[in-house]
């Protein structure tokens, strides 16, 4: 598969306060990622650099192998925004026709039936929309661009759950008939689990981890049983989190368990649960920073 | 719809509200005082409507950079596309305003002189010396070169590199006024580019000036960041 960004070594400051830290990142083509981290870790930034809303101190970013400079057309993306400003008197089929003049792969019907499953009035202007149909706009631009990279910033913020599963199904359908790279940063962390193949977590502007889906949930579990035979089983693990309660003790692993230390584990009579990403990522970077 | 046709038109879609106001206000005070002057009742001379409404060229010199700018790359525009869909635009309404005004100071001059007497600045600065070509020439080139000079002042605000630029012009317009050997310069300056009898050479200085100007403006564009 071949590599839709590649961002080196970019770093970004303002004023004291370093926002990315010396961030290498390469994305597939093809491939849904998820950027998590939380409030303030760098994610906003991170994205704004890769889309050169704003420009990086040092480190370079490559968009369909094409560097990308300060005056540079770059036709292979689309990126929608966390708060999406555009023009308050201006009606939204207006707003999607000149967005369309932008995105070579812009699919109207695809738009037009976005504009029916969101019950978005295209005559309405967008001050007159509530926040959560202005995500919906923004929704459908990124949707509707079919944009070989797909940029989505927080793109549930202000829908009900029912909208936001509604987005998810239409997005994973749409990507299964059209394949291209969708990066979405959200900190929704437990409902991208289902869409995204690759995760990123950020914090404090640096890349913590980076993984396949598959092989984090094959990673990360539960081991839970008497203080013992958890601590007997855990040595020599990653551990991201430990509690105990009484002589019950409930280890947070982050490695892999082959079939031999499952059967040990039914021996000693520990139960081993997978851990939803939601909890990986806070023990995991709450834990990274009571180190620090 | 090409890229740099979608700036325009997305450009015209937040200057409409603008264009409607100015326009509706001049005409409501253009009607009141016609009115008065048919009747008798107020014949002073008054500033033209159609130099008034040209205020549009003003409003769009800063909308564009400080409000367009940031929402139509939201779209998905390129710094490259904004900046030369919206000189494009600059141009159109550059162009419009000089025929409307070229218009309405021969309906002032033939139809509306008959109740009341009207200052335009096309017979002021002599505009009119060379006939309705003349006019335009004249119109376009000057209104033009006010709309890159506000673009660029504009498009740099927030750069710390601007920061020199304004304290230069504000130190370049209170020195140039305050000693009246430098003020004689500075008008005589002005007079050149925008009052010369010799049209052809005159036009020819502005234009190069307004090629700078906007060359200035897209540095600076491709220096402004977006943060939201």
């Amino acid at each position: 598969m071949g590599t839709i960004l590649k961002c080196t070594n970019l770093a970004k400051s303002y004023g004291t306060t370093e926002a990315v830290k010396n961030i290498d990142m390469t994305l597939e083509e093809n491939t849904i990622y998820g950027l998590i981290g939380r409030n303030g870790a760098g994610k906003t930034s991170l994205l704004n650099i890769i889309t050169g809303s704003i420009f990086q101190d040092y480190g370079e970013v490559e968009i369909a192998g094409k560097k990308i400079n300060r005056s540079e057309d770059i036709e292979d993306l689309c990126y929608v925004k966390e708060k999406i400003l555009l023009f308050n008197h201006v009606k939204v089929m207006e707003l999607l026709e000149i967005a369309s003049a932008f995105h070579k792969n812009w699919d109207w019907d695809f738009a037009k039936d976005l504009l029916k499953m969101f019950e978005l009035n295209p005559e309405k202007k967008f001050r007159q929309l509530s926040r959560g149909m202005e995500s919906h706009v923004g929704i459908i631009i990124g949707l509707a661009s079919r944009a070989p990279l797909t940029i989505f910033d927080e793109p549930v913020l202000g829908l009900d759950v029912i909208m936001r599963e509604k987005f998810y199904s239409i997005m994973l359908e749409d990507y299964s008939n059209y394949p291209r790279t969708i990066l979405m940063s959200t900190h929704l962390v437990n409902e991208i689990t289902k869409i995204v193949e690759k995760i990123y977590i950020i914090d404090s502007g640096k890349i913590l981890l980076h993984e396949d889906m598959d092989s984090f949930r094959n990673k990360s579990y539960y081991v839970t049983g008497n203080r013992k035979g958890v601590e007997n089983f855990i040595e020599g693990k990653n551990v991201i989190q430990c509690e105990t309660q009484g002589n019950i003790m409930i280890a947070a692993l982050f490695d892999t368990i082959n079939d031999k230390e499952m059967h040990n584990a039914r021996r000693l009579d520990l139960s081993i649960d997978g851990m939803p990403l939601q909890k990986f990522f806070t023990y995991f970077v709450d834990g990274r920073n009571h180190i620090e | 719809m090409s890229r740099l046709l979608s700036v325009v038109k997305g450009s015209y879609g937040v200057l409409r509200v603008y264009l409607m106001i100015l326009v509706g206000l001049v005409a409501i005070a253009f009607f009141i005082n016609l009115l008065l002057g048919i009747g008798n009742i107020n014949r002073n001379s008054e500033v033209s409507s159609g130099n008034i409404v040209t205020i549009f060229l003003l409003i769009i010199s800063g909308v564009l950079p400080l409000y367009f700018f940031k929402r139509i790359i939201n779209l998905g525009a390129s710094r490259k596309e904004y900046y030369f869909g919206t000189i494009i635009a600059y141009i159109f309404w550059v162009a419009a305003f000089s025929v409307f005004n070229i218009i309405w100071f021969l309906l002032e001059q033939n139809v509306f002189i008959e109740y009341k007497s009207y200052f335009n600045i096309i017979e002021i600065f002599g505009w009119d010396r060379y006939g309705v070509i003349g006019m335009f020439i004249y119109q376009f080139s000057t209104y033009l070169f006010i709309v890159a000079f506000f673009n660029l002042v504009f498009s740099c605000f927030r750069d710390r590199l601007a920061l020199g630029i304004y304290i230069l012009l504000a130190a370049a317009i209170s020195v140039s006024m305050s000693i009246s050997s430098l003020r004689e310069a500075v008008f005589k300056g002005v007079a050149i580019l925008f009052f010369n009898p010799t049209i052809l050479p005159s036009t020819i200085l502005t234009f190069a000036l307004i090629g700078l100007l906007f060359m200035a403006g897209w540095f600076f564009t491709t220096r402004r960041e977006i943060y939201k």
